[in-house]
């Protein structure tokens, strides 16, 4: 920037001739300004509190009825406080309810709106469509901006949180009224209470549908969350914080990264710091959507240390934990050598045969499936499945016996290992009877499992080329196994890629049959 | 225009009423600026025909004094360079002949525009051979044309002394200076040449200070003073004494020398004389008053003024007694009529105040006598001796120590027996001794054990004669200020009932207009009492209270109409206090309706206080008030079209972003306004210290906007800039003035930079359109809060959030970001984070606690304090 010379335009130095600004001004001017600039701080630093997620720290737990109201009314709340917490309230209460609301008076209002959080608070058969109708919505939302006694605030907050908990439809008529933004504000209020109040509501929206969800992400939902958990007085906070977080980052079609990533590092911590299996599970699901991705992402997970954690969570004995925490190790795995490397020194393999034989299939397929990513990586880490002698053999048992969706998935881990192993791995391989189960899934039904073994052949194949030279052992192994006939039969097969396959295998060991 | 005509403009401009007199002055100064020349010549012309009345002459020269130094709009030059050479020629020469008119007020009068005169033309070297005639003229034998030589020297020395360029060489100084002195001399037989002379030092004395750096003229100089000040005519010595008291400020740093010769040469004149005695007086008190500024300016710096500060408390110390003694002494005299607060100082009241600077600077051996004094008079049977009593009781009072602090404790319900005396004088003494006590001494008040009696006495003898009552206010002033702090103290607890008094107090029907002050002084004690107050319920009962007095005051007319404006700016401001704490569940619509409609129809002269209740209203009713927004922003359109009346502009443009901040989005329809404040701001002639104003306030009403103001911001940008650029200009200005201004306006720029970066980012989304701001704002900080500028401590931090904010709001650009680290983890903004870890308020430690977190997380940067 040139200074340019603004002296001129700054220059003219005029005194105001009616300067007589009496005290009283004086006084009132300096009241004004402080206001004025209480005012504008509130603005900026509103924003700077829901900025500095990292560094501010929630404040002691405030009284929510302040000790600065007039001694009787503070008496009155208090006293009336505790009435209501032992009183129940039905609908025929609505009526009542519903006038006091509109009450200018505090206690009046104080009764009606604790009254239309109880009633909202019952199991099933909540008023919810009632209140709306009523235009109830309008009238807590602006008790929340308005109101200086906080008690009523988190009232209010609890109400509306419980309208949230309503249908799709329901929930809308609160979004309609800005109650994503001001739940969103409410995140980083100085009162604990009305805090966790708005963390319950802000899980309830965006577990709802994506679309409240992406509302929450982009106007900064994640940041003040993440702030109440750091600075979380009890477990209970984080609880709840770690299934809000987790609804704000799961979800098809997926949040955007950005307005997510912050939620990364807090979920690892959470794994590592908590036992809680409801809270793992969710903070392990919610890991597993976020680290799905590029290598920094993954990198981000490794960093946390949080991986000897998530293998020691593989022995859990709730299926719903083990089953994400699987899929996250999967996920990390898919990266490049260093970070594949750093898992399985971390004994990731240890726990795959126990998984591959488990009861549930969806644990199986998940094991299978990481398996699968290993094999897509280095010689070295296909070397390392490929000697487990307990893995192969599950695999080989798996690929021959257990349903197709399994079979296909076991199919994949082995054929992958066909293309990066090394040809001694290769040499294993055919000694353990890789050719005899190949033989046994060409005769099966299921043409996408023949693809990847007709794939996986040709990679065999390929493989004795360089081992035997012109005699190829692997290539008599098949002939006197008939397999090669299979294959010349399959080249007759409906389907396009089948056929592909089996032709090109022909084709470069035999004289292939031209179908024309 | 016709000379006569000329004439009779001037005749009406500056002795006729109100409504003639400024349509005239429009006149005028429509036509000094159309017609330069023929103006001068005219005014000079009439100036030096003795045929007119001399006030019409007095009238043109002071027209000629005013303008020529006025801006010429149109040649944008002021007006005297825009004359042509023969009427400057013409003009000069009328006024010098002046100076040997018969009539004494003629010769003053041409003496003085004759400086104003050179105050343009020598820095210029444009009246060269001026001084030398005049300081000839001065050794004169003629001894009219002598005085007014000297008159005017002294004249051309005033006007000439805030130029850093006088055009007049040291050797001419000297020349005028020795001119002055030669009518000082003793010898000199006539009277008038004397004063006048003793006058013209007086008026040269800033002038001539370097020439003082030469000691054998400063001795000279000195001397001759001193030695005028115990001359036997008491007019001589009078002037004498009078000119010392500037001598002795403007010439501080050499007290030292001659501090002894000084007391001996006053001590004389300190009882007994009159004002020749206040006079003597005066000049401690200037010297004292010196010496409390350079304390609070220099600290604890060795320099030749805190050398001369040393010496001068030394000297209080032993001589202490005789400075106590004919002051005390001089508390015993009557201070002159009883009511008449239009006189100037009087004996007992200069000397109590010098009493107080001595007790302050000499310390605590004084206290002992002055204790005695107090003591032994208080119940005197004579008034005159209860009156210095309780007088210097508020000597004491001035100063504060933890001694004085329990003295005052001791003795605090004797002073109240005073306030019951029987004579009035006593009385009056006792009231303005108690408001000084409850200036210093608050808690001499809120804590003692007899606070229940002396509130009652206090509020009963709120029914006394005004003249006393108005001190009695001020107690209620400085008590209502300390609520929060003494808050189980019986006037807190009772605070109500006080409002109720001085309400009651502000409406008495004997208040005369120049008495009016009360009713301000009441009101200020009200609206400490309305601040201190947050329950909602009686802010809202208070808010009726005083609106129902405003229409009871709208709707009659026995109050005369000064004491009714006085009276309706203070419950405004009241009501102001009053409403900011309330909203819409609080007050009803209806009833803020009703306040603004009332209001709206006030006086103009109470209009801005209006505006304030507006604001007020602003904050309480939010966004319900866009339904009246139209008719009320026209309102405010007159005083915003008219930044002249920069008190109603002022008031008005905050009321504005008040509105506009309470409407938010709603404002959109309103917004077009801002590109009226960009062009003040781009406005050359547009006055600078509503430039701030005008930043600040836009910074509100885009702060309340949002992005839905997004399309100014490249006018937004340009104003930052120019902003950022005057700032850093201003602040390499050799004038004091500017630099002053520099310094309001980099904190300005700061909070408008930090306002824009809120209004148009989010945390981590950045607006891209403002990524250029930061290099400017890096290169603008990097000037302006450097330390070997001695920054204050709030600009630092002010300076550091903005910084913090950038980072914030950048960090995900990784181009700003990676300038941003480099920028933070500079030796710079590290130095600023450990000046500000000297501090200790919280907001301080909340903002370097806050910066080495950030350093931390966000640039792996670990910061070591000391």
């Amino acid at each position: 920037m040139q200074p340019q010379n603004q002296f001129s335009l700054f220059g003219n130095v005029q005194v105001n001739e009616a300067e007589q600004n009496s005290e009283v001004k004086k006084k009132r001017e300096e009241f004004a300004t402080e206001i004025r600039s209480r005012e504008r701080n509130n603005i900026i630093n509103n924003k700077r509190l829901a900025q500095n997620n990292q560094t501010n720290k929630i404040p002691e737990s405030l009284p929510l009825i302040p000790p600065t109201l007039p001694q009787d009314l503070q008496l009155a709340l208090k006293t009336q406080q505790e009435q209501l917490m032992k009183r129940t309230f039905s609908f025929e209460d609505f009526p009542d309810v519903l006038q006091k609301i509109f009450s200018t008076d505090i206690l009046q209002l104080h009764y009606g709106v604790t009254g239309l959080r109880k009633m909202l608070s019952v199991e099933s058969g909540a008023p919810i469509q009632q209140v709306i109708d009523a235009n109830l919505v309008p009238k807590l939302i602006d008790i929340i901006q308005k109101e200086q006694i906080p008690q009523l605030v988190l009232e209010a907050a609890w109400a509306l949180t419980n309208v949230a908990s309503g249908t799709t439809q329901q929930t809308q008529s609160i979004i309609d009224k800005g109650g994503i933004y001001l739940f969103v504000k409410l995140l980083s209020s100085q009162y604990r209470d009305i805090a966790e109040q708005a963390v319950w509501a802000i899980g309830n929206i965006a577990g709802d549908c994506t679309q409240y969800r992406d509302l929450i992400l982009r106007v900064g939902g994640v940041d003040p969350l993440i702030t109440i958990m750091q600075n979380a007085p009890n477990k209970n906070t984080i609880k709840h914080c770690t299934w809000s977080l987790s609804n704000l980052c799961r979800g098809k079609p997926i949040p955007d990264f950005k307005y997510v990533k912050n939620a990364l590092p807090v979920f690892c911590k959470v794994i590592i710091d908590e036992t809680d299996p409801e809270v793992l599970t969710d903070a392990c699901w919610a890991l597993s959507y976020l680290s799905d991705g590029d290598n920094s992402r993954l990198q981000t997970v490794i960093d946390s240390q949080v991986i000897p954690t998530l293998i020691k969570l593989l022995d859990h004995s709730s299926l719903q934990l083990v089953i994400p925490t699987l899929r996250i190790l999967g996920n990390v795995v898919t990266g490049d050598e260093t970070q594949t490397t750093y898992v399985l020194n971390q004994g990731l393999l240890l726990k795959i045969p126990k998984l591959l034989s488990h009861d549930k299939k969806a644990i199986r397929r998940e094991a299978c499936w990481t398996i699968s990513n290993i094999t897509a990586g280095s010689s070295n880490q296909v070397s390392q499945v490929v000697r487990d002698s307990a893995i192969l053999e599950k695999l080989f048992t798996l690929m021959t016996t257990d349903v197709e969706e399994i079979v296909r998935e076991a199919t994949w881990a082995i054929s992958n290992s066909t293309k990066h192993g090394s040809n001694s791995d290769i040499q294993l391989l055919v000694q353990k009877g890789l050719l005899n189960v190949f033989k046994q899934l060409l005769e099966g039904e299921d043409t996408q499992t023949m693809t990847v073994v007709l794939e996986a052949l040709l990679n065999v194949l390929k493989r004795g080329d360089q081992d035997f030279k012109d005699d190829n052992y692997y290539l008599t192994q098949l002939e006197q196994m008939g397999v090669i006939s299979k294959i010349e039969q399959l080249q007759r097969h409906q389907n396009q890629s089948v056929y592909q396959k089996c032709f090109s295998i022909l084709e470069q060991y035999y004289e292939a049959e031209s179908e024309l | 225009m016709q000379p006569q005509q000329f004439l009779d403009l001037v005749q009406c401009a500056f002795f006729e009423s109100n409504t003639q007199r400024s349509s005239a002055e429009q006149v005028l100064l429509k036509y000094k600026d159309e017609c330069p020349d023929e103006f001068m010549v005219y005014c000079a012309s009439a100036f030096s025909n003795r045929g007119i009345q001399n006030r019409i002459r007095v009238a043109c020269s002071t027209l000629v004094k005013r303008l020529v130094g006025l801006i010429h709009p149109p040649s944008n030059q002021i007006i005297w360079l825009a004359c042509s050479q023969k009427t400057k020629s013409d003009v000069k020469l009328k006024f010098m002949e002046q100076l040997i008119d018969p009539e004494n007020e003629i010769r003053r009068s041409a003496a003085n525009t004759i400086s104003e005169i050179c105050a343009i033309e020598l820095p210029r070297q444009e009246w060269p051979d001026l001084i030398s005639r005049l300081t000839t003229n001065s050794k004169h034998t003629d001894i009219l044309i002598k005085v007014s030589a000297i008159m005017t020297l002294g004249y051309i020395c005033e006007a000439l002394k805030t130029h850093q360029s006088s055009g007049i060489s040291e050797n001419d100084s000297k020349v005028i200076l020795m001119g002055i002195c030669v009518g000082m001399d003793l010898n000199e037989q006539t009277l008038e040449i004397r004063l006048t002379a003793i006058k013209a030092l007086q008026d040269s004395l800033y002038f001539m200070n370097n020439l003082f750096k030469q000691q054998e003229i400063f001795t000279y100089v000195k001397n001759l003073i001193l030695q005028n000040a115990i001359c036997n005519i008491q007019e001589v010595k009078h002037k004498a004494l009078q000119c010392l008291i500037d001598f002795v400020k403007q010439l501080f740093t050499f007290l030292p020398v001659f501090i002894t010769e000084l007391y001996q040469t006053t001590q004389v004149s300190f009882e007994n004389q009159g004002e020749i005695s206040i006079a003597a007086i005066e000049i401690w008190n200037t010297i004292c008053a010196e010496m409390k500024e350079e304390i609070m300016q220099n600290g604890n710096q060795q320099t030749p003024e805190s050398n001369a500060v040393d010496c001068c408390v030394q000297f209080f110390k032993k001589n202490y007694e005789g400075f106590l003694l004919p002051f005390m002494r001089n508390l015993l005299l009557d201070s002159g009529d009883v009511d008449d607060e239009y006189q100037g100082l009087s004996v007992p009241d200069s000397s109590c105040k010098g009493l107080a600077f001595i007790i302050e600077f000499a310390g605590v051996n004084t206290y002992e006598l002055v204790k005695n004094f107090i003591q032994n008079t208080i119940t005197h049977q004579q008034w005159e001796y209860r009156k210095a009593s309780v007088m210097a009781f508020g000597a004491l009072a001035e100063v504060q120590t933890k001694e004085i602090e329990m003295l005052i404790k001791s003795a605090l319900s004797s002073l109240f027996t005073c306030l019951v005396d029987q004579h009035y004088k006593v009385k009056k003494a006792t009231a303005q001794t108690l408001s000084r006590v409850a200036e210093n001494y608050p808690q001499c008040f809120h804590g003692h054990d007899q606070a229940n009696q002396m509130l009652a006495t206090l509020l009963d003898q709120l029914n006394n004669k005004i003249s006393i009552v108005q001190h009695l206010i001020w107690v209620f002033v400085y008590l209502t200020e300390q609520l929060q702090q003494f808050n189980m103290s019986i006037f807190c607890r009772e605070k109500f009932t006080i409002l109720q008094h001085l309400a009651s107090t502000s409406v008495r029907p004997d208040i005369k207009n120049s008495e009016i002050a009360l009713i301000d002084t009441a009101f200020m004690a009200i609206l400490n009492i309305i601040y201190s107050v947050t329950d909602t319920k009686q802010c809202n009962d208070y808010l009726i209270q005083f609106f129902q007095h405003i229409q009871l005051l709208e709707s009659g007319t026995q109050v005369p109409a000064e004491i009714k404006f006085h009276l309706e700016m203070g419950l405004m401001s009241a009501m102001h206090g009053c409403v900011v704490r309330l909203d819409d569940s609080t007050t009803p619509e209806s009833v803020f309706e009703s306040i603004m409609k009332t209001l709206s129809n006030v006086d103009s002269r109470v209009k801005n206080d209006y505006f304030y209740v507006l604001s007020g209203i602003a904050y309480a009713f939010k966004k319900k008030l866009s339904k009246y927004s139209s008719q009320l922003i026209a309102e405010l359109n007159k005083p915003l079209s008219e930044p002249d009346d920069m008190d109603s502009f002022k008031t008005a443009l905050f009321c504005l972003a008040d509105i506009a901040r309470a409407m938010e989005e709603e404002f959109v329809p309103y917004m077009n306004i801002l590109i009226y404040f960009f062009g003040l701001i781009k406005n050359p002639n547009f006055n600078r210290e509503l430039k701030l104003q005008v930043y600040n306030a836009i910074a509100d009403i885009i702060l309340g906007l949002k992005e839905k103001s997004f399309q100014f911001l490249g006018d937004l940008k340009e104003i930052l800039k120019l902003g950022f650029a005057a700032s850093m200009d201003l602040t390499k200005s050799q004038q004091n003035v500017d630099q002053d201004y520099a310094e309001r306006l980099k904190e300005t720029m700061t909070s408008f930079y930090t306002c824009i970066l809120h209004a148009y980012c989010e945390p981590n989304v950045p607006n891209f359109d403002l990524r250029d701001t930061v290099d400017w704002f890096i290169i603008f900080c990097t000037e302006m809060c450097n330390l070997k500028l001695k920054p204050t401590i709030e600009y630092v931090r002010l300076t550091l959030c903005c910084i913090f904010d950038c980072s914030h709001f950048f960090q995900t650009v990784p181009e700003t970001k990676i300038k941003l680290k480099d920028f933070i983890t500079s030796d710079f903004v590290i130095e600023l984070i450990r000046k500000m870890s000297q501090y200790n308020e919280k907001d301080y430690q909340e903002c370097v606690s806050f910066a080495k977190q950030l350093l931390n997380d966000v640039y792996g940067f670990q910061l070591k304090l000391y």
